[in-house]
């Protein structure tokens, strides 16, 4: 298959970053902030940060004194969680939820997609951490959008997906007994299997498990995904649509094998 | 017992209104008593194409609210008198429709009559999920072509999930009436014939009501399709649906108006 490839990748994936908690009183905070800053300006620079204000207990406003406080002082602030998500806004940085501390035993035995702490990086962790609260247990590093538990069990639809319908199931298959239509969405943590034709948009392995597949037994779709990868109406060729398929990945392109 | 028919769509201009008025003056021909009522607030249409523009005093807004009896609303069709017309309101929006209000008038409908027929307006807010909310049958209209169809089954879901019979863990009544069929076009290719179409949407066949001059000639003159012209091809396409929609199995084929010479003769004549 010769084409232009117009894929565009999205992955849901973990990062461990450094969560920095102000604690109260603010400005007794800060001094130690500019303290370590006078020892080292380029202490947070390139250093991705999460500000995590749960404890605190602040207002909207406050919380934008705070965040405009430590911008000024060369802090990238990537996110912030510990406030309502509704206070989302172009002002404020991304909200974050769903933060889980990190020990290093389970981020080294855990999936492989969570990079370990590199001994520089923990150091430097450790660094701030006894700058700024005095003792290690104060600096908490936590996972950012942690992946979820996984149950595999498959879900069952037994009634055709209409437009505007979305299924979601992050935790295993997806088996739509019926048709897809132009305008629904099925979207699966492992592979989908649609015994009808498929009008609409299939994304199998949304959390980037790349060994997912797509089976159905008509292929019409508007678009198809595995893994991540993309794969729209323009690009499926002319000999698989309307036939028996299934689709994989190969090569981070997405293959499409008649059934029959 | 009575039956709360909602028509709907999804999209615009496909036919409600005029299938409204077609299938509740079939009906009524059969000896059911029959009022059609239009949710269309802020555009109603519905009093045009029966004929009764002049008439109306009190529209549904009024009964929804308590501002007018349910007998003061109801306007009488002059051609038969079991046929009753509950219009809009031309001049509120589809904000003045609650959920209450609507049911108690359809509650109140219930009692008269032996079919209430909704007609839906276009979209997928407000006035139309309050048109379908209490139905217990549903007649999807749909036109030949993609846009229409992919409408008609976003309106399946929802008639699937938002409606009190759903919601209740029962199951909606769907029948799709294809209308503004052309089976010349349709077998060129230039638009989707039937079987696509029940392909795409897989609920049961009401209809197939083909494209027909008679369809704008009966609405100009405020006159229901099937009481305009008994023969001609829409009128019996329409008659037919209403038939099947009383339980009646008719054998579904696609009236033309280009028979034979006969048909077409009759057909002048009455018009």
């Amino acid at each position: 298959m010769t084409h232009t490839s117009t894929h565009i990748r999205f992955r849901g994936r973990s990062f461990p970053v450094l969560a920095l908690e102000p604690e109260a009183p603010i400005a007794g905070w800060f001094e130690r902030i500019d303290a370590c800053l006078e020892r080292s300006p380029a202490f947070f620079s390139r250093k991705a940060i999460v500000i995590d204000v749960a404890k605190l207990g602040l207002d909207r406003d406050s919380v934008a004194e705070l965040v405009d406080q430590l911008s000024g002082r060369g802090v990238r602030i990537m996110g912030l969680t510990g406030v309502e998500p509704s206070w989302a806004c172009d002002e404020l940085p991304p909200i974050l939820t769903n933060g889980r501390s990190i020990s290093p035993d389970i981020v080294a035995a855990g999936d492989e997609e969570v990079a370990p702490l590199t001994p520089g990086e923990r150091a430097a962790f450790e660094e701030i951490a006894q700058t700024l609260g005095g003792g290690g247990g104060n600096a908490e590093e936590q996972l950012v959008d942690p992946v979820p538990e996984r149950n595999a069990s498959p879900l069952v639809v037994e009634t055709p997906v209409r437009s505007g319908q979305s299924i979601f199931h992050p935790d295993g298959d997806v088996i739509v007994i019926g048709s897809v239509s132009s305008g629904a969405d099925v979207v699966a943590g492992g592979s989908v299997h649609v015994y009808g034709t498929v009008r609409g948009r299939i994304m199998a392995g949304a959390y980037g498990e790349t060994r997912a597949r797509i089976f159905c037994r008509r292929l019409e779709a508007e678009l198809l995904a595995v893994g991540g990868y993309y794969m729209t109406a323009d690009e499926i060729r002319d000999e698989v649509r309307g036939r028996a398929v299934h689709a994989r990945l190969e090569d981070e392109t997405i293959k499409i094998t008649k059934l029959d | 017992m009575p039956k709360i028919l909602v028509v709907t769509s999804g999209k615009g201009g496909v036919g409600k209104t005029t299938s409204t008025a077609a299938l509740g003056a079939a009906l009524a021909q059969s000896n059911h008593k029959v009022a059609v009522v239009d949710f269309d607030v802020g555009l109603r249409n519905l009093d045009l194409v029966m004929g009764a523009e002049r008439r109306v005093v009190y529209d549904l807004i009024n009964v929804a609210q308590g501002d007018a009896k349910l007998h003061q609303a109801l306007i009488r069709d002059k051609r038969l008198d079991n046929l009753y017309l509950l219009a809009a309101s031309q001049t509120r929006d589809k904000d003045a429709l609650t959920e209450d209000g609507v049911r108690r008038v359809i509650d109140e409908l219930r009692e008269r009559f032996d079919w209430i027929v909704c007609d839906s307006p276009a979209g997928i807010e407000r006035g139309a999920t309050l048109a379908m909310r209490f139905a217990d049958v549903a007649v999807v209209v749909a036109n030949p072509e993609v846009s229409s169809v992919r409408d008609s089954d976003r309106i399946i879901g929802l008639l699937d999930a938002k409606t009190e019979i759903a919601e209740n863990g029962g199951r909606m009544e769907k029948h799709l009436l294809l209308t503004r069929y052309d089976a010349g076009r349709a077998a060129r290719g230039e638009m989707l014939n039937v079987e696509d179409v029940l392909e795409i949407l897989s609920i049961p066949l009401l209809g197939v009501i083909p494209e027909s001059e008679e369809v704008l000639r009966a609405s100009n003159v405020g006159t229901p399709v099937t009481l305009h012209s008994g023969v001609s091809a829409p009128s019996r396409a329409y008659a037919d649906a209403a038939r099947r929609l009383c339980g009646v199995e008719v054998p579904m084929e696609i009236p033309s108006d280009k028979k034979g010479l006969l048909v077409r003769l009759f057909g002048r004549r009455a018009a």
